[in-house]
């Protein structure tokens, strides 16, 4: 075999170790699309492909060998999903929480603001949890219809503290599209792991699952497992608007959604 | 004689050039097939750390052999002077890689690259970075579903704004355990005709890129240095 067909055959072999190693490059990104009725929704990536509707995701600050940061997931809506000349934005529905070892629970006061907090960044904007719900930004989709994006992701200690306490964080987010024929997309969860160990880390995506994602109480607003002022409050606060309140996903947070409250109000069942 | 054996005796009697460019063309025509999100990818080949081009949405490397790699600034207006393109994938799990920038921005005249001081590119990602004014880079490691997408920034000295144009950032990839790549270069595009930017993306493979690629670009004008990624807005 000469020269020439030695270098050939290598390069047929590396294209070959190529589609063999990227199979799975998105796998654990947040697929994005839209159902039926015009909602954004949240997916599993698998093999490249969305996977079924999916609202509890995982992070693992350091995988890219900085302490305090991943990037990861990323965002990931096929070409097609949407309309180029539209923008697909987040907000954050909650304050940071922290894993206790049987639920979630606010993270330790610091000062001023809430304990740890997580800021999200893309480019020169950037937004930080706090202990109310935070309006985020928005990213444009792209020429072909897909929204591939990476937000950069970086844990902040609690205010007067060097380095944030290990531990399994919450972050609850939502999807807003500025396409109109579209809504807002459910409530979807990353549980991040800041130097804490795995299986505590899978404990808690676990409970989020069943606890949160599985949306046994969804007029708990606050996820404290009952029904009351506070989730009142909310409704209040938001009414006429949408996003949080917005029960029944009307693009308002109305009368429906007050009355809902209140034939669920207690402790959830 | 077995079918490989067949296959072997027959494509020695074709030069590896034809065999590479009839490859370079059929990834070339599925390249341009539509819009494609091309990105950047490090794989390593003889010891040696080498740049890609990749497709991150089907997940297949477009070109194993480019270094000329095409963006745009401003593609979100939001971010008029920024970019989040190209991202870089890479193979190699569990090394850690470095990004290195070099100092030295050059812009298009027209007819070729020229040195440019008035304006500086900072490539960053979490929270280290390099510019083309003093060098540096940011490090970062290869995991699983990996999907790197630094920020890059250009900005005009004194405070001023960045003056329109198309600038050629060059860059290198280093680790520990490979040896460094040659010199790749990012061929950013801020508020120039689509026209100008392919034309300074095919000057720079082929006074930039050595031969054979750069051989094969000019005189077959194949995309082997992929053609950036259309304009976003």
């Amino acid at each position: 075999m000469n020269k020439s067909t030695t270098n050939f055959l290598s390069f047929i072999v590396l294209l070959g170790a190529f589609t063999s190693n990227i199979f799975g490059q998105h796998v654990g990104d947040i697929g994005v699309d839209t159902n039926a009725a015009g909602r954004l929704t949240t997916h599993i990536v698998a093999d490249g492909a969305l996977g079924e509707p999916r609202r509890v995701f995982s992070a693992r600050f350091g995988d890219t060998g900085v302490a305090n940061f991943t990037a990861n997931p990323g965002f990931d809506a096929f070409p097609s999903a949407f309309h180029p000349s539209f923008r697909i934005g987040f907000n954050m529905r909650s304050p940071l929480l922290v894993w206790n070892g049987n639920g979630f629970s606010q993270t330790d006061s610091g000062g001023p603001t809430l304990g740890e907090r997580v800021k999200m960044s893309f480019l020169t904007a950037n937004v930080t949890t706090a202990a109310v719900p935070v309006a985020g930004f928005s990213l444009a989709v792209q020429p072909d219809g897909g929204w591939h994006r990476h937000f950069s992701f970086s844990i902040l200690p609690a205010s007067g503290f060097a380095t944030p306490d290990a531990g399994i964080y919450l972050l609850e987010l939502e999807l807003w599209p500025t396409d109109p024929s579209l809504s807002t997309s459910e409530s979807f969860w990353i549980v991040m792991n800041y130097a804490s160990n795995t299986i505590d880390h899978e404990l808690a995506q676990i409970w989020v699952e069943d606890n949160l994602a599985a949306n046994p109480c969804p007029t708990d607003f606050d996820h404290d497992r009952i029904v009351g002022g506070s989730d009142l409050a909310t409704i209040l606060s938001n009414w006429g608007g949408s996003g949080t309140g917005d029960i029944d996903s009307n693009g308002l947070v109305d009368g429906v959604d007050l009355a809902t409250l209140l034939s669920a109000w207690g402790v959830c069942q | 004689m077995t079918f490989t054996g067949v296959f072997m005796n027959r494509i020695s009697h074709c030069s590896l050039h034809i065999m590479t460019t009839v490859i370079a063309s059929f990834l070339g025509c599925a390249s341009f097939a539509s819009p494609q999100h091309v990105d950047g990818y490090i794989w390593a080949q003889g010891g040696q750390l080498q740049s890609a081009s990749w497709d991150d949405t089907t997940d297949t490397i477009v070109d194993s052999t480019a270094r000329v790699f095409g963006a745009d600034f401003g593609e979100d207006p939001f971010f008029p002077f920024a970019s989040e393109d190209p991202g870089f994938g890479s193979n190699l799990l569990g090394s850690t890689i470095t990004l290195n920038v070099l100092a030295g921005l050059s812009s298009w005249s027209g007819s070729e690259f020229v040195s440019f001081a008035n304006a500086s590119v900072l490539a960053e990602f979490g929270g280290a970075a390099g510019n083309t004014t003093s060098g540096g880079g940011f490090s970062f490691l290869v995991g699983e579903g990996f999907d790197l997408h630094p920020s890059y920034f250009i900005e005009g000295m004194s405070g001023i704004d960045p003056a329109n144009g198309i600038y050629l950032v060059s860059l290198n990839a280093s680790s520990s355990s490979y040896s460094t790549s040659n010199t790749f270069w990012l061929v950013f595009n801020l508020g120039e005709s689509e026209a100008d930017h392919d034309a300074a993306i095919d000057w720079a493979n082929a006074n930039l890129v050595p031969t054979p690629a750069g051989l094969i670009a000019m005189l077959g004008g194949f995309p082997l240095g992929l053609r950036r990624r259309r304009r976003r807005n």
